[in-house]
């Protein structure tokens, strides 16, 4: 009785083992390698999302206030989750979870649609390039090409320029790019030139005394560079002065347009011409020349 | 602080102000407008940096020394400078007239330079008495030996003062080492100057670049 009990008892020992065994397999099913390996991928993971939020970080402070948010916010995210995604994928390798074939297909499909949307790529990396190169700010005046006006809005794929006539022009960044830029205010003085002429007869000197007193008096001028004028050419019909002086590069059309009327003040108080196109013809023999006259109806005509 | 009542005619070198029953009547060298004003409203002219006229472009003044002076010791000296008035009618500004011929020069390089307001100024070891412009005294460090032919003075931190009739900028101490450091002192420039209210320059009242084309010029 004794013996059967002990069986008993040992039978249903090593069935409760099995069963323990079953259900502890069940909820761990890894072994202590296993289990090793699942830590370190977590750690791995956390790493990179560490590494990842470290250098978003690090472009908040340095990067963030060099672009418009509109610009550095895609940037952001796309550097943040690349790491990210690179991260994963490296550190899930160790369990046989391979996702290079997924980054792969994402790549070719990436060419893919890079290639059909080319365009607008080029746009947006030039938008960002115009961004960090910054050949022109908002309100600037400039001249892009044949296009003059003010800069009223830089977006990721085009610039709008508000031209001199009121129209608004969209240029795509990629063109604005390549193209020849001026900015007018990106010195603080810009020089104004005007080339007069003035008639033979007329005095150089008190000319040229009326164009500086002009510009001596004009508060926007500047003292220092200083103005000047010289002669610059003999014309057919006029002796060409060229007067420069310099003025606040904010200022230059408004000041320019001012000025030109002065000189012309100038040079009638103290009696200096202006010359219209003239042409001297010299005879070298006696010509012949008939005058017509006719009369109204009803008078006599003249023979 | 000048008062212009009803029937009073005020003039300071180019700048002139005049008053009826109805209306006040502003001119200088670049400008000339009225205002109606009541009999009742109280019309002053108060000196202020000279920022605002014909437009404001700078807060900065470069005073042009006629002569450099070489700087090898302590120092102090007087200049001119000039200054501009702002017509207040109970305390709002109208406008601001300047008594002086206004010009200005570039002060540096044509890229990365400042615009300043210009004046040519003779300067002087003990305070001149003639004259409407106004006076800055300047009191000289000198740690190294240095040849000066003018300052730059930041406006936006100048304060006017005024005593006997006479219109003076705070004290300005110019320390000559490896560089010139301007600093404008917060001390009367001579005892008893009455200090006006500065607020003024900054008051948001100036004209604006798209005025320009509105100027009214003598010409």
């Amino acid at each position: 009785m004794v013996s059967e009990a002990n069986l008993t008892s040992t039978n249903i020992t090593t069935t409760l083992n099995t069963i323990l065994h079953e259900v502890t397999d069940a909820i761990f099913p890894w072994s202590y390698s296993e289990v090793l390996k699942i830590l370190g991928v977590a750690a791995a993971i956390a790493l990179t999302v560490v590494i990842a939020s470290g250098i978003k970080l690090i472009m908040r402070k340095l990067v963030s206030n060099r672009l418009p948010r509109h610009i550095y916010i895609p940037i952001e995210r796309f550097v943040f989750y690349g790491i990210i995604a690179i991260g994963v994928t490296a550190a899930l390798s160790p369990l046989g979870i391979d996702l290079t074939g997924l980054l792969v297909a994402g790549g070719v499909a990436g060419i893919v649609v890079g290639f059909a949307a080319q365009t607008v790529v080029a746009n947006a990396l030039s938008g960002i390039f115009l961004h960090i190169d910054r050949p022109l700010k908002l309100g600037d005046p400039v001249q892009v090409e044949n296009i003059s006006g003010h800069v009223i809005d830089i977006s990721i794929f085009s610039t709008r320029i508000k031209t001199w006539d009121g129209n608004i022009v969209r240029i795509p960044n990629d063109k604005l790019f390549s193209s020849l830029i001026t900015n007018y205010t990106a010195s603080v003085a810009r020089r104004i030139e005007f080339k007069i002429g003035i008639s033979y007869s007329s005095d150089i000197s008190k000319a040229k005394e009326a164009i500086l007193k002009v510009f001596n008096d004009h508060p926007i001028v500047l003292v220092n560079p200083p103005p000047e004028v010289f002669v610059e050419d003999f014309g057919d019909s006029a002796i060409v002065l060229a007067a420069r002086c310099w003025v606040p590069a904010q200022l230059w059309f408004a000041t320019k347009k001012q000025l030109l009327e002065l000189i012309k003040k100038a040079f009638d108080e103290v009696g200096v011409e202006i010359p219209f196109p003239q042409l001297d013809l010299h005879v070298k023999e006696g010509v012949k020349i008939v005058i017509k006259r006719e009369r109204q109806e009803g008078a006599q005509a003249i023979s | 602080m000048i008062e212009v009542n009803v029937g009073d005619k005020v003039s300071i070198e180019e700048a002139e102000v005049s008053r009826d029953s109805e209306r006040v009547y502003v001119k200088d060298r670049y400008q000339e407008a009225s205002y109606i004003v009541s009999r009742e409203s109280k019309v002053v002219l108060n000196p202020t940096p000279p920022l605002n006229v014909p437009l404001r472009i700078t807060d900065y003044l470069l005073l042009q020394f006629q002569e450099p002076m070489l700087i090898s010791k302590n120092v102090n000296f007087w200049v001119k400078a000039p200054y501009e008035l702002a017509v207040l009618a109970d305390d709002t500004v109208l406008t601001y007239l300047t008594p002086f011929k206004v010009k200005h020069t570039l002060h540096g390089e044509i890229i990365g330079g400042t615009i300043c307001r210009y004046f040519l100024t003779s300067t002087y070891f003990r305070r001149p008495s003639k004259g409407s412009e106004a006076l800055v005294k300047i009191s000289i460090i000198a740690r190294a030996t240095a040849l000066m032919d003018g300052i730059v003075i930041p406006l936006s931190n100048v304060r006017i003062y005024v005593s006997s009739g006479k219109v003076f900028y705070n004290v300005v101490r110019v320390t000559v080492n490896k560089g010139i450091k301007v600093e404008l002192l917060s001390e009367a420039p001579v005892p008893g100057a009455t200090a006006i209210d500065t607020g003024l320059s900054n008051s948001g009242k100036y004209r604006s670049y798209s005025e320009l084309y509105s100027w009214l010029w003598g010409w």
